[in-house]
């Protein structure tokens, strides 16, 4: 029985079934993470990596192949707790189970990392982060100092964004070497330098993006050590904005990016720039308004009967003094006119008489005469003008008493009528709360225990609050 | 030093007039003194503003390596 149920079924070869379990194995584990620890590594001289991984319930075979091995940063040894990726497969020579690695990493917290988590908690234990260290940037920032390196992308982008945004700030760089052997040492100068040089408002540390390695610097305690110690406050810009570094702690202001550093400086000038600008157009706005209000308010009370008639009474004036200076040009030309007829028939006379000496004195006589004469002209002119000029001034000033009478006058009409109308409303049976003279509008402007006055058409209530009650709560 | 709480003082006043100016019913005579006073500030402030020095400068080592300011020159256009 039991053969002829074997002969039923399908029979295998040992290839064909090993062949059909490596090809399923491959496809329900591919790429998988493993963790567990090493043991019995051996590194082939063909570059390929032979170890297994175990735990306390078991162990598994692991294949490294060289391609993948090289790209390895380190030299895993026996012991060593490791995460392994890859895909699990039969070795079908053998039968035997194994995980061809591609990706091998140490389990846990990489050694830079310890070392940032550990120099984070020592530097925070003595302060260096505490928020009564940090110093704020001043009102409108016009000097700032930069530690990076002038070739990197950081100093680019600062450049940019201060470029687009605005043109009024003076930056000095502090060459630093950002990555690599000697890095923080050079930035931790940096910052040392732009202390002693001084008169900068701010100075940002920082550099454009990379990895941990690439961005260590600023995890070195040197390096926060010397901005604990600056004078002048500090942005720190490290790379990307997930990346957190030391220096970005210690700083007195974290920017997420080298741009976003910039933005922080520029943004206070802009702001500072825009407020200006509206405080002017708003000042300017309310006091055409105002003007305009006034002057509509004079407009109509110089409309006023009372001042129309001032103003034919000058037109009259102004009329009678044109009338009076033509009719004294007139009567003075007529004057000259006979004078000079007289003195014509006068020379004619003497031209008649010969001698030419009394000629000439008699000219001379004329000549006194005629400057006489203009000079009693233009004083009588001069005269009269006068007399104009204060009485225009005395109209003017009789005119502004008017109208400052007239402007009490509609003020005091304006209360009347405002009286009036809050009486007519009282008429019709509403009420004015007050407090002291304060007219209660709202249930915020009393407290409970409050005296007020109810103010009636007739009379006036004194009463106590009891109690409030919002728009809410109203009971209907 | 003295400079920088000079502007931010007069800031804070022209910030104050506006306030004043646009909060209360203020006789003309007043209105206009404080808008007197509060456009001179902006003058004052504007001027400052404008007169912030603009210019990028590196710390370069010389011969004997003593750092001095060198204007830095790179074309932010790249």
């Amino acid at each position: 029985m039991e053969g002829k149920g074997i002969e039923e079924k399908q029979v295998y070869s040992v290839s064909e079934i090993n062949a059909i379990i490596r090809a399923n194995l491959e496809y329900t584990f591919f790429d998988i993470s493993v963790r567990g620890e090493i043991s019995n590594f051996l590194r082939y001289s063909s570059g390929h990596l032979y170890f297994d991984i175990k735990d306390e319930g078991g162990k598994l075979r692991c294949v490294m192949f060289r391609s993948y091995a090289a790209k390895l940063g380190f030299e895993p040894s026996d012991g060593e707790k490791v995460i392994v990726k890859g895909t699990i497969s039969l070795y079908e020579k053998r039968g035997d189970l194994q995980l061809l690695v591609k990706e091998l990493k140490k389990d846990g917290l990489g050694e830079l990392q310890i070392k940032f988590e550990e120099l984070k908690r020592k530097l925070e234990k003595e302060g260096l982060f505490d928020k009564k260290f940090k110093k704020s940037l001043p009102f409108l920032p016009k000097r700032i100092g930069i530690v990076t390196s002038p070739l990197g992308a950081a100093i680019m982008d600062i450049l940019r964004i201060i470029k687009r945004r605005y043109k009024g700030l003076y930056i000095l760089i502090y060459p630093a070497k950002v990555q690599g052997e000697g890095a923080a040492e050079s930035i931790a100068e940096g910052i040392k330098e732009l202390n002693r040089i001084g008169n900068l408002d701010a100075i940002i540390i920082g550099r454009g993006g990379g990895s941990i390695e690439d961005l260590w610097a600023f995890n070195e305690e040197i390096v926060a050590r010397a901005i604990f110690e600056s004078e002048i406050p500090i942005i720190s810009a490290v790379g990307h904005e997930i990346d957190f570094t030391i220096s970005d702690f210690v700083a007195d202001l974290r920017a997420s990016t080298p741009s976003a550093a910039a933005e922080l400086v520029v943004q206070r000038k802009d702001l500072i720039e825009e407020k200006i600008d509206s405080s002017i157009k708003k000042m300017e706005n309310i006091i055409k308004y105002k003007i305009e209000t006034y002057k509509n308010t004079l407009n109509k009370l110089s409309t006023h009967r009372a001042f129309s008639s001032f103003r034919l009474n000058i037109q009259r004036k102004h009329f009678t003094i044109d009338e009076n200076i033509k009719r004294l040009t007139s009567y003075i030309l007529k004057k000259v006119k006979t004078e000079k007829e007289s003195l014509w028939k006068l020379s004619s006379r003497m031209n008649n008489l010969h001698p030419l000496k009394r000629v000439a004195k008699r000219r001379g006589e004329i000549e006194i005469l005629k400057s006489k004469l203009s000079s009693e002209i233009t004083k009588k002119i001069e005269n009269r003008g006068k007399i104009i000029f204060e009485y225009e001034k005395s109209i003017k000033k009789e005119i502004l008493k008017k109208i400052e009478i007239y402007r009490l006058k509609l003020n005091s009409l304006s209360e009347k009528l405002n009286s009036l109308s809050h009486n007519k409303v009282l008429e019709r049976g509403y009420s004015i709360v007050l407090k002291g003279r304060k007219v209660v509008k709202s249930i915020e402007d009393v407290e409970i225990g409050d005296e007020i006055n109810i103010l009636l058409y007739k009379g006036k209530l004194k009463s106590k609050i009891k109690d409030k009650e919002g728009e809410n709560g109203r009971k209907d | 030093m003295e400079e920088k709480i000079n502007f931010e003082k007069l800031f804070k006043e022209l910030e104050e007039i506006v306030d004043k100016m646009e909060s209360g019913d203020l006789p003309l005579q007043e209105s206009l003194e404080l808008f007197e006073r509060g456009m001179k500030i902006s003058k004052i402030l504007k001027k400052e503003l404008d007169s912030i020095e603009h210019r990028v400068e590196i710390l370069l080592k010389d011969e004997e390596g003593n750092l001095k300011k060198e204007e830095f020159k790179r074309d932010t256009e790249e």
